[in-house]
C-alpha cells in the first residue's frame, strides 16, 4: 500500500471534519441559549485547563473545584458579553478571574488558620528532605501570593505561570496591556521580596 | 539564585502543583448539570407562577380604569371553573359554578348574560305572572298590565341607589357633621334626596329632608318628586338614577307607556351601561307578557 493510498483510506474512514471556527460558533450559540448539554460539552473540552488556572490562582484545590463549578454554571449568562474575538477557553479564564475574588479570600483565610494550628499535611515521598523543602517553598509562595492584590496575583498567574503574553493577559483580564505590564512588574517585585524574606534566594 | 530563577521556580512550582487533573471532575460535572437543571426548573416555576398573577393585576388595573371590571371578573371565574373541570374532573361542581354566573341559560330568560354578568349573579329576573295576565288597554298601541307591575328589589335599583345615597350621606356627615350650620345645603341633593326618601323611605339621617325620619315609602309622592327633580335639574348629577327609578315606579303604578318611555333609553344603551341589562330584562318581560 502506497503512502497516498493509506492517506486516502484513513481520510475516508474519518468522520466529516467540521471546521474549528464553525464548531466553536455552534457551541457558543448553544451555550448562549442556555443548553445544559452545551455546558457539559464545554466542561469536557476545557475543565482541566480551567481547573488548573483556578487552582493556581486560588492556591487551594477544593476551593478551586467550587470555583470551576460556579464558573460553568454562570457561563451561559456570562456569554452575553462574549464578542468572539478570543477563544472560548480565554473567555472562560476571564470568567474565572471575575469570580475568583471571594475564593481567593477564602483560601487565604483558610491557609492562615492552617498555619496557625500547623495542620498542613506533609506528603510522604521517597526523598523526605526534598519533599519537605518543596512543601516549605510552596507554603512560602502561597503566603507571598496571599500578600498580593488580586489584580497583581492574576497578572502573575496569567503571564508567568500560564505563559501568556501581556497582550493576551490583557485580553483575558479585560485590562489595558500597559496596565497588565505594570501589575506584573509589581507582582514580581513583591513576590521576590516576600520569598527572600522567607529565606529563599 | 537570581531574581529570575526564584520567580521561575515559583511559577514552575505552581504549574507542577496544580495540573488541573482531578479524579473528582466527573462529580463536579454532575453538580454543574444538576444546578443548571434546578435553575431551569426555578425559572420555569417563576414564569408559570407569576405570569398569570401579573396578567391578573394588569387586567384588574385596566378593568378598573375602563369600568369593565365585572366583564373581566366573569371571564376569570368562568375560566377557573372550566380549568377546574378539566384538571379535577368535577363536572357538576364546575357546572354549578358556571350556572351561578349564567342562570338565565337554564331558566330561559331573555337577559343577555354574556353582556351583563353582574345581573346574572343575582336572583332571576321575573315579572310576576298573575299581575301581567290581566292586561287592560290604556292606550291604542300598547297593551299594558292591569295593575302595578311587581318587580324584584334588584331591578328596582334599591341596591345601587341606596348605596349611592348612603355614601353621599356618609360623606356629608364626614364633611360637615361637626359643623352642619356652616355648610349651605346642596339644592340638587336635597331634591333628589326628597324623591329618594319618598321612594325607599326616609333613612333617618337626612336633616334637610321634608320627610320625617320614619316616613314610609310613597310611590306617588316619589314619582312627583322625581319628576320635579328632573324638571329642575335636567343635567343634574342624579338624572340617570332618577329617570330609571321613575320608570320603574311608573310601571309599578300601571303607567306602562310612560315607564317604557323612561326605561327604553337604558335598554337601548350599549351593553354594560348603567342599568342596561335590568331595563332590557324588564322591557323584554313586558313584551313577552303582551
Amino acid at each position: 500500500m502506497t503512502w497516498s493510498t493509506t492517506n486516502r483510506f484513513s481520510s475516508a474512514m474519518q468522520a466529516p471534519e467540521v471546521p474549528f471556527e464553525e464548531e466553536r460558533d455552534d457551541l457558543t450559540d448553544r451555550l448562549r441559549r442556555g443548553e445544559a448539554s452545551a455546558v457539559g460539552e464545554a466542561y469536557d473540552l476545557h475543565h482541566e485547563a480551567v481547573r488548573a488556572f483556578a487552582a493556581r490562582l486560588v492556591g487551594d484545590r477544593e476551593l478551586a473545584e467550587d470555583l470551576v463549578q460556579e464558573v460553568f454554571v454562570a457561563l451561559p449568562r456570562a456569554l452575553g458579553g462574549f464578542r468572539g474575538d478570543s477563544s472560548l477557553r480565554s473567555f472562560i479564564t476571564g470568567v474565572v478571574i471575575n469570580h475568583a475574588r471571594h475564593f481567593v479570600r477564602s483560601a487565604a483565610r483558610r491557609r492562615k488558620t492552617l498555619d496557625r494550628f500547623a495542620l498542613e499535611p506533609t506528603p510522604s515521598a521517597a526523598r523526605p528532605d526534598v519533599a519537605a523543602e518543596h512543601q516549605s517553598f510552596l507554603m512560602a509562595l502561597q503566603r507571598a501570593m496571599d500578600g498580593l492584590p488580586l489584580d497583581q496575583r492574576v497578572a502573575f498567574v496569567v503571564c508567568e505561570v500560564e505563559g501568556h503574553s501581556a497582550a493576551e493577559a490583557a485580553a483575558i483580564a479585560g485590562a489595558p496591556e500597559a496596565t497588565m505590564r505594570t501589575r506584573l512588574f509589581h507582582a514580581r517585585k513583591k513576590l521576590q521580596a516576600a520569598l527572600e524574606a522567607e529565606g529563599f534566594r | 539564585m537570581s531574581e529570575r530563577d526564584l520567580l521561575s521556580r515559583a511559577a514552575r512550582t505552581l504549574r507542577e502543583e496544580h495540573t488541573g487533573q482531578n479524579p473528582g471532575s466527573g462529580f463536579t460535572r454532575g453538580r454543574i448539570m444538576r444546578q443548571l437543571h434546578q435553575k431551569r426548573r426555578k425559572r420555569l416555576f417563576v414564569w408559570v407562577g407569576f405570569s398569570p398573577l401579573v396578567a391578573l393585576i394588569a387586567g384588574s388595573a385596566w378593568a378598573a380604569g375602563s369600568g369593565s371590571w365585572h366583564h373581566v371578573w366573569g371571564g376569570v371565574t368562568h375560566g377557573v371553573a372550566v380549568v377546574g373541570e378539566v384538571l379535577f374532573g368535577a363536572p357538576e361542581r364546575a357546572e354549578a359554578e358556571r350556572d351561578r354566573h349564567l342562570p338565565s341559560a337554564k331558566n330561559g330568560s331573555a337577559v343577555d348574560t354574556s353582556a351583563a354578568p353582574a345581573i346574572a349573579s343575582t336572583a332571576p329576573l321575573a315579572i310576576e305572572p298573575p299581575l301581567l295576565e290581566a292586561p287592560p288597554v290604556l292606550s291604542g298601541e300598547v297593551h299594558e298590565p292591569a295593575g302595578p307591575v311587581a318587580l324584584p328589589n334588584d331591578v328596582l335599583g334599591a341596591g345601587r341607589a341606596a348605596r349611592g345615597l348612603a355614601s353621599v350621606h356618609a360623606q356629608r356627615h364626614r364633611d360637615g357633621g361637626a359643623k352642619p350650620a356652616l355648610r349651605a345645603p346642596d339644592p340638587e341633593l336635597v331634591e333628589f334626596r326628597r324623591a329618594h326618601d319618598a321612594h325607599f323611605g326616609a333613612t333617618g339621617h337626612s336633616p334637610d329632608t321634608a320627610l320625617s325620619p320614619s316616613a314610609a315609602p310613597s310611590p306617588s309622592a316619589a314619582m312627583r318628586a322625581y319628576e320635579h327633580y328632573l324638571s329642575a335639574f335636567p343635567n343634574g348629577r342624579f338624572v340617570p338614577e332618577a329617570r330609571y327609578n321613575l320608570g320603574l315606579l311608573q310601571l309599578q303604578n300601571g303607567q306602562v307607556a310612560a315607564g317604557r318611555k323612561n326605561l327604553e333609553p337604558f335598554a337601548q344603551a350599549p351593553s354594560g351601561s348603567y342599568r342596561q341589562a335590568q331595563a332590557k330584562a324588564v322591557l323584554d318581560a313586558l313584551d313577552a307578557a303582551r
